[in-house]
């Protein structure tokens, strides 16, 4: 060794003094700070100033809720109920309201958020929602169910959540990325920042950030201007492919006795009913039908709200498939209502 | 295995810890092993071929150092000939020329593959040794492993820097030493390679759209523009960083490499681009082909035009044909032939080129330089020679079709790149840091470190260096 090293490179007293050595040491030191920083700024209010830590996911509205899903947690404790779906649960079921409709008609103070995903199809419906039932053990889930959950359209986001490891690490996937993603806001603000870091991203992490509030929930304001022809069939093949159909059954089958699934049609345009799926027939016949049948064998609920939509003004909804914030109160209300209703009180305490 | 890999750091530690306990001779036989390991891990026949090479070689350098110069002429024949096969099978006119000359030939097997990688590296250093053994500068080495390990040493194998054997034979033939200096040295050159590498070549050319130069046409002008100086300064960062890695990789083995670059964007005329950019392939060539033909037409009393014209055009044009066998790639080599003909004749007319201090004229020729040299980059990687032409065409249109926010990107990243090479043009240019005070070099290298973990992400290309297509 001595014949390549010179002496004092490996004299250990005083290698400490060397700017090799106290840079290591400073960089450590740094890093340290760095990482004890992100975890205080995460784990407390304060984290609601900054962009959430990511999952890695390549989606910030799923970053988001997943964030402040986990801020709720930390300050009000596991949700009672899970508000899951598509942009018809996300901007349809506002939770602050079923919290407060539900407690003025029962007394019993229940927590909720929506979990809802725009462009959620039941190409990773399943798996999504298996997540976050075994990480966040809600005692109840309301699945927003309409029949774009089941056309052959692959949304770009259900791509991106069927390869997202943090879904992957709660389905039995054990890799040191599962264990950064559950243990570390650290690692995950570093995932934040190297997709803040591709330009591309950042006008769509800011678009996304600020859809959502801190209870889940994206309300949609006013009225969207192309409603499209209201004449028009729309999806008129539609069919449910056995794929979508194994994943609806996923869902289904979470339901248990710490869990019960509840799955709620989407309320949508009345008059867009004749035309639906081809015609009000084909709808019963293509969609509720099927669905009845799966849920009524395993006893699992399923709410139908096409007499609640005829009761909900025009001006309330956003286009015809959703409802704007004053069409949200109403649905809002009316699950609350259901709720108190058909499921025991027990069960939510 | 890939030089910026956690594989290769593991295999990188244990080289060197081993390494350091072993005894000279016996560490470059455990050079000439990982070496071997490391250069296998590419593929096996990439190392029949160079063990070929290096066999062949050997015993050539032994004929003539004896003084059977006859074997000179067939040495440079067979390797020069076997790299410019090899080069063209390898090009884009590889398989029409198989499909050509052997009937059966079905394409199905990629050509590319036909060119082992570092083999237009190793293989000039060859050439470099025999005639340097014919020229009595070097005795060529008896030792078999010695001359083994100047060919298949691992950190400058995939792509150089091209070693003469008068530099590096003597210093494996001793012991070598490293001590505190050295050590802060040569990791602060493998920090500032990864910071080349990975933050600012990497980022530049993840901005950069990937069909700039297959469809130029698609993109205004000054779109294009910028796309070019990103390429420019991205394909430096990329090389630069690479070659600072391996620098400092094998300075902690004791073993100094060349220097392939030195500020090449702040050359003030174009010859002394090209003893900033590459200098390991440029001076090589320099000494071992635009001399050689110079000294020729001298002697040969050819016009005084030819004498000053054709080599610098000769030496380009091979410099074109080493990066590429391909048309645009010689019109690529072709242009610097041009600007360095352009440089000797301003020479003879007595405007010698600036050299140091800031003024006008200064600033303008640097200018002109720059300009020139970066429009050179289009050839250099134009799909082809219409494609190449057309980077230049359409009408004039400032139209921008990306935000704001990705200039300021691309700005920081080349100032980031110009604050680097404006520390070396100041400083000691081989590691600028050295003359920093303590605190500061603390500091820096805390800061290099966390920029380089958090900044490693998606973008950075964590695959290979541009270069080793090469």
């Amino acid at each position: 060794m001595s014949k390549i090293i010179a002496p004092e490179t490996l004299d250990l007293k005083n290698i400490q003094k060397t700017p090799l050595a106290k840079g290591l040491l400073t960089f450590a030191a740094l890093l340290i700070g760095l990482v004890l920083l992100a975890e205080i700024i995460a784990r407390t209010p304060i984290g609601y100033f900054f962009p959430p830590p990511s999952t890695g996911a390549d989606n910030f509205v799923f970053d988001s809720k997943t964030y402040y899903l986990e801020q709720q947690i930390r300050q009000k404790g596991s949700p009672t109920c899970l508000i899951v779906g598509s942009s018809v649960a996300n901007d349809g079921l506002d939770p602050d309201m079923i919290e407060q409709a539900y407690e003025q008609q029962t007394g019993l103070e229940i927590q909720c958020f929506n979990f809802g995903m725009p462009a959620l199809t039941m190409d990773s419906a399943g798996n999504m929602t298996t997540a976050l039932k075994r990480r966040y053990h809600p005692k109840l889930i309301l699945y927003v169910l309409t029949a774009r959950d089941f056309i052959s359209r692959q949304g770009e986001f259900s791509e991106q959540l069927r390869n997202a490891a943090w879904i992957e690490c709660d389905l039995g996937a054990f890799s040191t990325q599962c264990w950064a993603l559950n243990n570390s806001y650290s690692y995950r603000y570093s995932l934040t920042l190297n997709y803040w870091l591709v330009p591309g991203n950042r006008q769509k992490m800011i678009n996304e950030y600020q859809l959502v509030s801190h209870n889940g929930f994206s309300p949609l304001d006013g009225r969207r201007d192309d409603w499209g022809d209201l004449e028009k069939i729309i999806w008129p093949d539609f069919s449910m492919p056995k794929k979508r159909l194994e994943e609806f059954q996923q869902i289904a089958n979470l339901n248990s006795s710490e869990t019960t699934i509840i799955f709620v049609e989407a309320p949508f345009y009345p008059p867009l009913l004749p035309n639906y799926l081809g015609s009000e027939a084909e709808y019963e016949e293509k969609f509720i039908n099927p669905i009845q049948e799966i849920l009524a064998g395993q006893g699992i609920q399923f709410w139908e709200t096409r007499t609640l939509s005829q009761q909900i003004p025009d001006p309330y909804w956003w286009d015809r498939l959703h409802l704007n914030a004053d069409g949200v109160e109403i649905f809002s209300i009316w699950a609350a209502t259901q709720i108190a209703d058909q499921i025991p009180m027990d069960t939510l305490k | 295995m890939e030089i910026i890999s956690l594989s290769f750091l593991i295999f990188a530690v244990i080289v060197l810890a081993v390494y350091y306990l072993l005894s000279q001779r016996a560490q470059n036989f455990w050079l000439l092993l990982v070496s071997y390991v490391f250069y296998l891990s590419f593929g096996w026949q990439y190392g029949m071929v160079l063990a070929g090479a290096t066999l062949v070689n050997y015993w050539l350098a032994i004929q003539i150092g004896k003084g059977k110069k006859a074997w000179l002429v067939p040495g440079i024949l067979v390797n020069a000939g076997s790299f410019g096969i090899m080069k063209l099978i390898a090009g884009p006119y590889g398989p029409g020329l198989l499909g050509h000359f052997l009937l059966n030939w079905d394409g199905a097997l990629s050509t590319r593959i036909l060119l082992p990688i570092g083999f237009s590296f190793y293989i000039l250093q060859a050439i470099s040794y025999l005639i340097d053994v014919s020229r009595r500068q070097i005795t060529p080495t008896e030792n078999l492993v010695d001359f083994a390990l100047y060919l298949a040493y691992f950190p400058k194998l995939l792509a150089g820097p091209i070693e003469r054997a008068r530099d590096f034979l003597p210093q494996i033939e001793k012991g070598r030493i490293v001590n505190n200096t050295a050590a802060g040295r040569n990791i602060g050159l493998i920090v500032i390679g990864l910071l080349r590498k990975v933050i600012i070549a990497d980022h530049l050319n993840y901005l950069r759209p990937i069909d700039i130069f297959t469809h130029p046409l698609e993109y205004s002008i000054l779109e294009r523009l910028i796309w070019l100086l990103v390429f420019a300064f991205g394909l430096y960062n990329d090389f630069a960083g690479y070659t600072s890695i391996v620098r400092g990789l094998s300075g902690l083995m004791g073993i100094e490499l060349a220097s392939n670059f030195s500020q090449p964007f702040f050359a003030h005329s174009f010859s002394d681009f090209w003893n900033r950019w590459h200098t390991s392939l440029s001076h090589w060539l320099r000494d071992y082909t635009f001399y050689p033909t110079r000294r020729w037409l001298l002697k040969h009393r050819a016009p005084d035009l030819v004498t000053m014209a054709f080599p610098p055009l000769i030496t380009m044009l091979v410099s074109g044909y080493w990066h590429g066998a391909y048309i645009t790639m010689l019109l690529w080599g072709c242009l610097h032939g041009f600007y360095l003909i352009l440089d000797q004749l301003l020479k003879l007319e007595g405007r010698t080129a600036p050299t140091a201090g800031f003024s006008l004229r200064n600033s303008l020729t640097w200018l002109l330089v720059f300009i020139l040299v970066t429009a050179t980059w289009v050839p250099f990687s134009a799909s082809s020679t219409l494609t190449a032409l057309d980077f230049f065409r359409g009408p004039i249109s400032a139209h921008l079709n990306f935000p704001a926010i990705t200039l300021i990107d691309l700005s920081l990243l080349v100032i980031f790149s110009l604050w680097t090479d404006w520390q070396e043009y100041r400083n000691e240019p081989d590691a600028f840091f050295l003359g920093w005070k303590q605190a500061t070099k603390i500091w820096a290298l805390a800061g290099a470190l966390l920029l380089l973990l958090l900044l490693a992400g998606k973008m950075s290309n964590l695959s290979g260096f541009v270069y080793q297509g090469f």
